[in-house]
């Protein structure tokens, strides 16, 4: 029965993203179809400022970062249209947009910095664009160690606000730049100093949901509430398919007093993951670890004698200067007969890692890359780690797949990896990209790894979902969601669902 | 570091592909460095990384004037749509303050980058009215805004260079640069018929225009027996030192900032002690376009007493007032917005706001700020031995 939902579910996201590869952007333009009523309405609710029914702008907002959507985009393609954009300045706006869509049974997707990789954000049965980005208040309470912020705001300008005032959120994923809070709480997304502090479920204390049928939901920040099921869990990763999140409280912490930088080179990728698990089980928490592969240890390391034709493992131990010189101690005793690397290779990484250059390099010459991020309990990361690269290898077309394990829990770790090809003749770049997922996804399953440890679900990953939550799981999921949203008007399609 | 080195472990990751499929990969990556794509595609297909810093990006919110947005919305003109006035308006959304720069990957200015397509565009005779207005206002009369109001001559050895902004709303501020300049032993020169730096036409992509009005306004000022010229606008001084060279043309004399000029003086400079506190404002064609990142605190380091204090976003990162690349003459309303932005930023730090360019100054005194030009904030605090 798992099997045959799954395949229909299979069947039908495709047959979808095969529909909308046919939209032209000529076309729309020569259609120029401009929802008079629906932009009217709108206009009367908001205010001129913020909305647009402009062709120009529906077509900006006709996808996420999903990378074969990019290559679809070069071809003068999309994959989705919204009949209009708003821009909401307030939790009020929201209320106002959610309202009428309910009313008028018009879908809404929610936008933040559409950094998504997973076609989460794309407009598929087009509909409203509510885009959040002019809401980006911040407060911070310095006593509680909470700071409040809307959900529009950029990564980097909440971060950069905090260290200001002597804080950090600890949340640094490499979209920091690009990616808004609201999506972060959505994608339930994680940043690279995740071993100490956490993923943004671990700092989601309060949010402000804006659910149909126009209704706020607000539940306050506390140090813990035994108060029934947390709710705040529901919207945490829900991809806004229940509502808009226009507010959040945060757990922040004070600004590190020392930072102390290692690195290390092993001979197997096994032999790291085995120290770095003796570590995060001992309880210490280092605030960056990462394991790159040999390939990507070549990639990041290539002028670094010692690490040729290793395994490269660099830490960043951060906080109270005396926790600090302990946990680096437990560190080096656990890769003690390793080659010591020293800092350098860390703050190399640390100068270079937002530099994201690979895509707009190698895309418009026909190569297809993308990133696929599992995680897996340790008794099975090994193998997991060496089959999914074997099935990533296996699919025609595959020049190169390679990994880096840059999240650890005392339970397991997350592999995020990376592949690229050309598709081979006769087939096209889709299909190929959609082969290398699928031997990916079904390899992680077949391991009992989970499918997404932080992208989320989107439109991508969505035929695999039932398969890992299982067939009551995910009725439970489609369950919630229509009793939430009766008329199924947020970001339908999403999940699935 | 070579390129090489760089690229070897793309060479070790398909090491294990197919010899066919490695033959592939290495002539198509062959064939894009010989090709290159363009800096408009690969803008096109950046995640943004650097929008955080867009004033633009920011305020403005929407997709479509972001930086990578905008260089979307350039590849599919030149490729997929029409250009009309509601298709190329985005492209003019910008501040041209290089913020982008400073974290790109590529190190692309979008303001620089957009360029071509401006140029071609407004050759084929497409333009947003309000751009071919300005350029009508340069050609005709060699001034931003119109028919220049009257101005006076002065004889002297160095040349203050206005800018249209301080002869249109800042004529007392003239005064006292000259008063300064003056009192550490300059003999200032003005002319009446001062002509634009031909800035708005260059950044709207009026190619032919600005070459004129550049070649007519490097004519008058070669024309001129002085020692070298000061300039009150750091966007005029760029203009004339750096982008001018980029087209070939000569200015045969010593181009400064007044902030540079004050610096070159400033052993002969007293001040009275002071306990103001304020904050400091880089104008981005200072700090970054001119590369004077921490000009403004050496100098106001000076003043004793003085309690000196930066914004989150400063030097180098600066964020625009929102004024800059004429953002204020195409779309006022965002640019205000931008500089109520920057004015929320600065107050949190101090109600004093010190900076050195007049569309600065105007911005945020229009945004309801109390902004002083580093000129007139020196004019006051100078300890005069007369
Ligand atoms: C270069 C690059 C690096 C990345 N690095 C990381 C990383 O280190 N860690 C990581 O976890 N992810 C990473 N990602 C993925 C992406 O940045 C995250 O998923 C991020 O959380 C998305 O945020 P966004 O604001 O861009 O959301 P969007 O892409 O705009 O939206 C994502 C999803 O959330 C929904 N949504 C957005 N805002 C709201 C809201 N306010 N209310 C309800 N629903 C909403 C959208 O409808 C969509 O389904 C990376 C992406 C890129 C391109
Ligand atoms: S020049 Fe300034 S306003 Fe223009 S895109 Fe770059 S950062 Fe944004
Ligand atoms: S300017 Fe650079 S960082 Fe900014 S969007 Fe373009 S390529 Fe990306």
């Amino acid at each position: 029965m798992i099997r045959l939902v799954q395949i229909m579910y299979f069947l039908k996201n495709y047959y979808f993203i095969m529909l909308v590869m046919i939209i032209q952007i000529k076309e729309i333009f020569a259609e120029r179809k401009k929802y008079e009523q629906l932009y009217d309405d709108l206009v009367k609710l908001l205010g001129i400022r913020k909305v647009s029914n402009k062709l120009i702008d529906r077509i900006m907002y006709s996808r996420d970062y999903w990378p074969i959507a990019l290559h679809w985009f070069m071809r003068g393609v999309v994959p989705a249209i919204p009949d209009i954009v708003v821009w909401p300045e307030s939790t009020e706006d929201v209320v106002k947009v959610v309202k009428y869509a309910y009313e008028k049974e018009i879908p809404i997707v929610a936008y933040g910095g559409g950094s998504g990789v997973l076609g989460g954000a794309m407009p598929e049965k087009g509909g409203i664009v509510i885009d959040l980005k002019r809401m980006r208040r911040i407060k911070i309470y310095p006593r509680d160690l909470l700071v409040e912020v809307e959900s529009g705001t950029y990564g980097m300008i909440l971060e950069n606000y905090l260290n200001k005032h002597g804080f950090t959120l600890g949340h640094i994923p490499q979209s920091l730049y690009t990616s808004t809070v609201g999506g972060w709480v959505s994608t339930k997304a994680i940043g690279q100093f995740s071993t100490k502090y956490g993923g943004i479920e671990d700092m989601v204390a309060g949010i402000e949901v804006v659910v149909p049928p126009g209704e706020v939901v607000v539940l306050k920040p506390h140090p813990r509430t035994s108060t029934g099921p947390d709710l705040r869990h529901l919207f945490i990763g829900s991809e806004g398919i229940f509502g808009i999140i226009t507010r959040v409280f945060l757990r922040i912490w004070r600004y590190p007093e020392k930072r102390v930088f290692l690195s290390y080179a092993t001979d197997t990728i096994e032999e790291a993951l085995e120290r770095v698990r003796t570590i995060v089980q001992s309880g210490v928490k280092p605030a960056v670890v990462r394991i790159f592969d040999k390939i990507e240890t070549k990639k990041w390391f290539y002028w670094i004698k010692q690490a040729k034709n290793k395994v490269a493992t660099i830490f960043v131990i951060e906080g109270n200067s005396k926790i600090v010189d302990a946990e680096a101690e437990i560190v080096k005793e656990a890769f003690k007969g390793t080659i010591f690397l020293g800092e350098k290779p860390v703050k190399h990484w640390l100068k270079y890692r937002f530099v994201v250059k690979e895509v707009s390099e190698f895309a418009p010459l026909g190569f297809v890359f993308d990133t696929i991020e599992v995680a897996i309990n340790w008794s099975n990361a090994t193998k997991l780690y060496y089959e999914v690269i074997k099935a990533m290898r296996n699919v025609e077309g595959t020049l190169l797949a390679s990994a880096h394990a840059s999240h650890f829990y005392p339970q397991g770790v997350c592999f995020y990896f990376t592949f690229g090809g050309i598709p081979p003749k006769g087939m096209t770049k889709f299909g190929y990209y959609a082969k290398v997922w699928e031997a990916a996804m079904k390899t992680t399953l077949k391991l009992g790894g989970t499918i997404s440890h932080h992208h989320g679900i989107g439109r991508m990953r969505a035929p695999w979902l039932p398969l890992e939550l299982g067939k009551m799981g995910y009725e439970i999921l489609r369950k919630v969601k229509h009793a939430i949203d009766e008329k199924r008007i947020m970001n339908p399609g999403n999940l699935g669902v | 570091m070579c390129d090489m080195g760089k690229m070897s472990w793309i060479l070790e990751a398909i090491k294990k592909a197919k010899f066919k499929m490695k033959i592939e990969a290495i002539i198509r990556i062959i064939a894009g460095k010989i090709a290159k794509p363009s800096d408009i595609i690969k803008c096109a297909l950046c995640p943004n990384m650097c929008v955080f810093a867009c004033p633009v990006g920011v305020v403005d919110g929407k997709e479509t004037t972001s930086p990578a947005g905008k260089a979307k919305v350039a590849f599919l003109l030149e490729k997929y749509i029409e250009a009309t006035p509601e298709t190329i308006e985005p492209i003019y959304i910008c501040c041209a303050c290089n913020a982008c720069q400073v974290w790109c990957p590529f190190e692309f200015s979008v303001a620089e980058i957009l360029l071509p397509i401006k140029q071609r565009l407004y050759e084929e005779g497409i333009y947003l009215k309000k751009v071919k207005e300005i350029v009508d206002n340069l050609e005709k009369y060699h001034f931003v805004f119109g028919e220049p109001p009257k101005r006076q001559d002065k004889e002297g050895e160095v040349l203050l260079f206005r800018g249209c902004v301080v002869s249109q709303y800042y004529s007392q501020l003239e005064e006292t640069a000259m008063n300064l300049l003056e009192t550490i032993g300059l003999k200032i020169k003005v002319i009446s018929d001062e002509k634009c730096c031909g800035y708005p036409a260059y950044i709207f992509g009026a190619n032919s225009s600005f070459k004129r009005i550049a070649k007519e306004t490097a004519r008058q000022l070669n024309e001129l027996d002085v020692k070298y010229i000061v300039m009150l606008c750091p966007t005029c001084a760029y203009t004339l030192r750096n982008i001018y060279a980029k087209y070939g043309i000569k200015i045969k004399h010593n181009i400064y900032h007044i902030s540079e000029v004050i610096k070159m003086h400033l052993n002969k400079i007293n001040f009275n002690e002071t306990n103001m506190e304020i904050v400091i404002h880089d104008p981005c064609a200072l700090a970054r376009h001119l590369g004077n990142s921490d000009i403004l605190y050496e100098l106001l380091s000076k003043i004793p007493g003085l309690k000196i204090k930066k914004p989150m976003r400063s030097g180098k990162e600066t964020f625009c007032c929102g004024f800059g690349g004429g953002l204020a003459l195409i779309n006022y309303g965002l640019a205000i917005k931008i500089a109520k932005e920057r004015l929320k930023e600065l107050l949190e730090e101090a109600k004093t706001i010190i900076t050195a360019c007049p569309a600065c100054k105007r911005a945020l005194e229009s945004a309801g700020g109390t902004v002083y030009d580093i000129t007139e904030f020196f004019h006051m605090l100078i300890k005069r031995t007369d």
